[in-house]
């Protein structure tokens, strides 16, 4: 009897879990077997054939895919140098302003740009880029370059136009991660060396930069594996082109799956870069220990 | 002559910051200029003041703009409520109720929030499509609960822990089933963090361009699929297009200047869950 009371309690549980988990298993558990399961097949929605490895090796031979992955380390790299050299030097020069109204000012000014949705942003910077109405043109030619570049529809400026915008990249969450953590430095510990005589460069360097490990750590990681993922200002920009000249494999995936109807080469690209991800994760649990 | 030095390097460090704070601030430059231009202005006079403030531009935009906001609006406030309601209510029983496989149960739904969308994004089109919920709102909202839901159990389920247990033993005194003390003694106790919840979600769901894009025909379409092919088209008026991502964006920006202080507590403790 005592028992039978006791699963009645346990059963209430459940059933109030049963919304979260109907939701999680239909929208989540399900895609991430069939993204298993179909990265082996050739699918088109309708009918899947077992391939192998088919996919996988349709990857590496498909200068498509290699052009993307080459572009990758491009793009990581830029992004992690982004995320982590000028949202410091932001932070650091609003600490170095006396006055907490001018702080306060400054550092709501940098991280206006986040009121706008990212699309917002991705489509003003395409505009900069524009060829006749663009703001980068009209800039040069008010320098006395004329210029009629169509800076996102030439092979070797297309990529590097892609990395700039933002410029200069200090809003966002990495800033606001490196002004709260240097506003929660030790003040007295700092003014203290400041008296014994260290220089503004030895207590950022010997100080600062240490105490901010934590923070460096979090914001690289978070960074790179939000690279690996971010494909829509490609998809919005360029769509990938001029050809293949700022692809990803993201977008490569995207193309595959929603351009040509190839859904099993698509999951197999989506696949591999989950195991990439799941790699740098382990990495980071196993031996930085960020917390995030 | 330290302080000489120390007066020097706040100057060039303060004239710097504000460099960087100019260019940070561009779009918004030149959004509110070009808004109130006109497209012949735009190509002749491109550095010119406009000769009057064109406000049928915002007229026009708003025409264009108007729909699509609304059906964002609708996906968004669904989405929140979903989100809303399958966070507290799966936070309170992890919480508060003992049963078997808690833990493990607990770990197979926040360890999804490991998962990148990317992973997903190929076979969820075809779940969706199998559905036959691709063309309507069920199509994004009901994907966008599974995801967003999760930040909601992993705050609620902490903030109910820290609630004292009498709280709940004089309410089942009271008679109150457990549905009773979700729903009247817990719920309205998490009140501020389901704000915050609320508001995270609102941001991501409303500035989502690839997943409408990919579900939603261009009669349903969302805020941001209309700001990309305002885009498209609006290389022959950029005034135009400008005044459409500047009304469009005014619901995320209410909403952030509403619920800053929520906002970014959400946004750190989803990236940073210390």
């Amino acid at each position: 009897m005592k028992s039978a009371a006791k699963w009645k309690r346990y059963g209430t549980s459940y059933l109030f879990l049963v919304p979260s988990f109907g939701f999680i298993a239909t929208f989540l558990y399900y895609p991430i077997l069939l993204a298993f399961a179909h990265s082996f097949t050739e699918w088109n929605l309708v009918k899947s054939t077992w391939v192998g490895l088919a996919n996988f090796k349709q990857m590496w031979s498909e200068p498509t895919f290699t052009k993307g992955a080459a572009n990758q380390l491009i793009y990581t790299l830029s992004d992690v140098v982004k995320a982590v050299v000028f949202p410091l030097l932001g932070a650091e020069l609003i600490y170095l302003l006396g006055g907490q109204r001018l702080k306060y000012m400054f550092r709501t000014g940098f991280i206006l740009p986040m009121l706008l949705p990212g699309i917002v942003t991705i489509l003003l910077w395409q505009n900069i880029y524009d060829p006749t109405n663009g703001l980068l043109n009209q800039l040069l030619h008010l320098l006395g370059l004329n210029s009629t570049r169509a800076w996102l529809g030439e092979d070797k400026t297309a990529i590097w136009s892609i990395v700039m915008m933002g410029l200069p990249f200090i809003s966002g969450l990495p800033f606001l991660i490196f002004y709260a953590a240097i506003g929660n430095m030790n003040q007295e510990q700092l003014e203290s060396a400041r008296i014994d005589g260290a220089n503004g460069w030895n207590v950022f360097s010997r100080m600062h930069l240490p105490f901010l490990i934590p923070q460096f750590k979090v914001v690289i990681i978070l960074t790179i594996i939000s690279s690996l993922q971010d494909f829509v200002k490609i998809l919005v920009m360029t769509g990938g082109g001029p050809g293949v000249a700022t692809t990803n494999p993201a977008m490569v995936m995207y193309n595959a799956a929603f351009g040509s109807s190839q859904y099993g080469y698509g999951s197999a690209i989506g696949v591999s870069l989950f195991l990439v991800i799941l790699v740098i994760t382990l990495f980071n649990m196993k031996f930085l220990k960020t917390d995030y | 002559m330290t302080t000489m030095t120390a007066t020097w390097v706040k100057w060039t460090g303060g004239a710097l910051l504000a460099i960087l704070l100019l260019l940070t601030l561009v779009p918004f430059i030149l959004l509110a200029f070009f808004s109130f231009k006109t497209q012949i202005e735009v190509l002749i006079e491109f550095w010119g003041m406009p000769e009057k403030l064109h406000f049928e531009n915002y007229t026009a935009a708003w025409d264009v703009v108007r729909n699509s906001i609304s059906h964002s609006l609708l996906v968004c406030f669904s989405t929140v409520l979903g989100a809303v309601l399958l966070g507290s209510l799966s936070g309170y029983v992890f919480a508060r109720h003992q049963f078997p496989l808690k833990g493990l149960l607990y770990i197979l739904l926040i360890g999804v929030m490991m998962i990148p969308s990317l992973l997903t994004i190929v076979p969820l089109y075809a779940i969706v499509s199998k559905i036959g919920i691709t063309g309507s709102y069920w199509g994004l909202i009901l994907p966008y609960i599974s995801g967003t839901q999760l930040l909601g159990i992993l705050l609620c389920r902490t903030l109910f822990e820290s609630l004292p247990e009498e709280l709940f033993e004089a309410a089942r005194m009271d008679g109150g089933n457990e549905f009773y003390l979700y729903s009247r003694v817990a719920l309205p106790l998490c009140i501020p963090v389901l704000v915050t919840v609320g508001i995270v979600t609102f941001l991501a769901v409303y500035s989502d361009y690839l997943w409408p894009f990919i579900v939603l025909d261009q009669e349903h379409q969302t805020f941001t699929m209309a700001a990309v092919s305002l885009n498209h088209s609006g290389r022959s008026d950029v005034g135009l297009s400008f005044v459409g991502y500047i009304i469009g964006s005014v619901p995320t920006i209410l909403v952030i200047i509403f619920g800053m202080k929520y906002y970014i507590e959400g946004m750190v403790s989803g990236a940073v869950k210390s």
